[in-house]
């Protein structure tokens, strides 16, 4: 379904904004001996707020879309499928267009139904509101924590502005319809990222961290354009829709397999899940992730392990599961245990051709594993608070990649509905980790025992995060671990490799409970040991300007843990539109 | 009219730019050295797009028809074969178009890439003030 231009307003609001902090910022650090600088604070504070408006607005739209869609296919039969969608750059196309048909002398029609659209788009549908959702309202908390984190450095206008950019970046990124929007959107994260982990450039520890950033990012995006050239070349177009299509169709029906149905969608698959794959920290290329985090202000450690890493996720998943359907998931992800149950299709008895074996879940599986392991020993040996919460992070990575190993509707949910769950706990954590870096100005295990009874409304949120991440059974880190391992047993009879997933259901219950021997030493440490010098020093109160945006995130994790139901049926909702790719082809073409 | 040459060649030197560009960020010790690096990766793609966006009408040429087929109705391989032909003898395709969406694409990227380089630029600069150098050897202070 088209729709105008304010289906981009997630994006364009944030950028608007930044410009305009850029330029109140460097006005009023100049006039009224700088006294009027909050003002640049609560722009870009309204702007994440006008940005999350934008997005609940764009919730409901597609919520509506969705009722008229369940109406039409149950009483006509007719289906409407469920993504927005906005056309931009169509010059391109016409300009072909009016090259072949009137000087190449081809007939319009044939050439209408045969050329695929040299345009691109954005496409929303449930999957990029539910990030869009997550990246914004982080984006928003993390705004309101740094007016008070960020009151000794210099610069600020530069921070505030990247943050817009960035959030808007990651809007794009999950709003992208096509592999040329996702790319460039995912340069102008990477560039803003690699930016405000630098930030305070005039020490030694963010630079190097930064540049370190920088290299594995660049050589991962190169990857992802590499792997897009590769798929442009084999499908002539960009658009995930038509390229997707294509696969399909040419699996049954190119009598010539040999240039569509090649071993080079095997590169294009492993350079995609490296290439994104930096960017998520899943193992072998996760070395930047514990020298970035703990280098960057606390604001952007939680903005880069609650979401930056998640739109690696995102994108792998999108364009893995988009244009690589996995085999053999396809008969038991029909079911969804959100209404409707049973889901209006636009290809009632399946998409042609997803009978071609892409098996690269196992591949998913093999990465996951590694990080599993990888993260917990290392997270063990940690003394530095953020570089354990860093460890912590690649850990609920792999746990990620597990569930969208899976690959059923099952596993898909609990994946999207973990990684919403770490980005609302691993937030918190290190929104907690900067009050005590600020109070203390020390991030050391050593320095930091018993600093829970000096500042109790973070501790007490920090706890509770901590406890999110074990799996706690109230609150709402257990329900997506359960999910994780559940839909591992569920998938597992319905495969001749059942045992496979038996074993990733197991390795995911015990590095869970490994898992908890860290997570317990930091509340051991936080609460429970004698205070060391630097805490009996402290006898500033905890700020409140700090200290809300924590406890909302804390009260977020027993929200959802109590009643985890509007996550969970966002996430149920985000695997359908993975999974029943034939649906969103018909979306967009 | 005359076709061009194979695709291939020009593959081959991107694929071969490529592992340049990963050895150059792998081994070298110099800072800019290893943003020349990146630079020959990211160019390595664009020269694969490039080339790729040239030989658009072979990719058309096999597998057009296909979709237009299968909308109609058709769906059998073997018609497929016997009525492609037909619907190849309709429609023409010129073999000197090149694709603009290729163009526009390595355009954007080649800005992208420049901001990607400036950013590279400001690192090396601080990190030349703080070390003094740019031998990446002499300021791994960061664990591994």
């Amino acid at each position: 379904m088209l729709s105008d231009a304010t289906l981009l307003y997630p994006i364009i609001v944030p950028i608007v904004f930044a410009i305009l902090v850029l330029g109140i910022g460097t006005i009023f650090e100049r006039i009224a001996n700088g006294k009027l600088q909050l003002a640049r604070e609560i722009v870009a504070v309204t702007g994440f707020a006008i940005t999350s408006l934008y997005i609940f607005t764009t919730y409901w739209q597609l919520r509506y879309l969705q009722a008229i869609s369940d109406w039409s296919f149950t009483t006509t039969g007719v289906f409407i499928p469920v993504t927005l969608y906005y056309e931009y750059m169509p010059a391109g196309y016409w300009l072909t267009f009016a090259y072949q048909v009137f000087i190449n002398g081809q007939n319009w029609l044939l050439y209408r139904a045969v050329m695929p659209p040299t345009g691109s788009v954005f496409a929303v549908d449930f999957l990029s509101i539910l990030m869009a959702a997550a990246f914004t309202g982080l984006g928003l908390i993390v705004c309101v924590y740094s007016i008070r984190y960020m009151e000794h450095d210099t610069g600020k206008t530069k921070y505030y502005t990247l943050l817009l950019i960035l959030v808007a970046a990651m809007n794009g990124i999950a709003f992208a319809g096509d592999l040329f929007t996702l790319f460039v959107f995912f340069e102008i994260m990477g560039v803003s990222a690699y930016t405000l982990v630098g930030f305070r450039k005039e020490q030694w520890e963010p630079v190097e961290a930064g540049f370190k950033y920088f290299v594995m990012g660049a050589v991962g995006s190169s990857m992802v354009l590499y792997a897009i050239s590769l798929i442009y070349g084999l499908t002539g177009t960009l658009n995930f829709a038509y390229i997707g299509t294509l696969i399909n169709l040419s699996q049954t029906l190119n009598p010539w397999g040999f240039l569509l149905g090649s071993q080079v969608f095997y590169m294009i698959i492993i350079l995609l899940i490296i290439g994104f794959g930096v960017k998520a920290a899943i193992v072998p290329v996760h070395t930047w992730l514990p020298d970035a985090h703990p280098a960057a202000p606390s604001g952007i450690s939680a903005m880069l392990s609650g979401v930056v890493i998640k739109t690696g996720v995102y994108s792998m998943a999108r364009s893995l599961f988009v244009l690589f359907p996995i085999t053999g998931a396809w008969p038991w992800i029909v079911r969804l245990d959100v209404p409707p149950y049973n889901l209006p299709l636009a290809f009632p008895t399946g998409f042609p051709g997803y009978s071609y074996p892409f098996n690269w879940n196992y591949a998913l599986v093999i990465f996951g594993v590694i990080t599993l392991i990888v993260a917990n020993i290392m997270a063990l040996l940690q003394q530095d608070l953020k570089r354990l919460l860093a460890y912590s992070s690649i850990l609920n990575i792999g746990f990620i990649m597990l569930g969208l190993s899976v690959g059923t509707a099952a596993g898909v949910t609990a994946a999207f509905f973990h990684l919403v769950n770490h980005a609302i706990a691993k937030g918190l954590l290190f929104l907690g980790a900067g009050v005590y870096l600020h109070s203390t100005g020390s991030r050391m295990l050593s320095d930091l025992s018993g600093i829970g009874r000096k500042t109790p409304i973070t501790s007490m949120s920090f706890a509770i995060g901590t406890l999110a991440l074990m799996g706690i059974p109230p609150l709402n880190g257990f329900w997506s671990k359960a999910l994780i391992v559940l839909s591992a047993v569920w998938y597992s009879p319905f495969v001749p490799e059942g045992w496979v997933w038996v074993a990733v259901a197991l390795i995911t219950v015990l590095a869970s409970a490994f898992s908890a021997a860290f997570y317990l030493r930091l509340l051991y440490v936080i609460w429970f040991s004698p205070e060391s010098d630097r805490v009996k020093a402290l006898n500033k109160r905890e700020s409140l300007v700090m200290a809300l945006p924590i406890a909302i995130l804390a009260l977020a994790c027993v929200a959802f843990g109590v009643y985890p139901s509007p996550i969970y049926s966002m996430a149920n909702r985000a695997a359908e539109v993975l999974l029943h790719y034939a649906n969103y082809f018909a979306g967009i073409i | 009219m005359a076709i061009p040459i194979s695709p291939g060649l020009y593959l081959g030197v991107a694929a071969l730019l490529y592992g340049i560009g990963l050895y150059t960020v792998a081994t070298k010790r110099n800072l800019i050295k290893i943003v020349i690096g990146i630079e020959i990766l990211v160019n390595a793609a664009h020269l694969n797009l490039i080339a790729l966006s040239a030989y658009r009408w072979i990719i058309q040429w096999m597998q057009g028809f296909y979709v237009l087929l299968y909308t109609a109705g058709f769906t059998d391989p073997t018609t497929l074969t016997l009525y492609g032909g037909l619907i190849i003898g309709t429609i023409q395709y010129n073999p000197l178009f090149v694709d603009p969406l290729a163009h526009s694409m390595v355009m954007t990227s080649i800005v992208l890439a420049g901001c990607v380089t400036a950013v590279a630029l400001a690192f090396v600069v601080a990190l030349y003030r703080h070390y003094g150098t740019l031998d990446v050897q002499k300021m791994r202070r960061l664990k591994w």
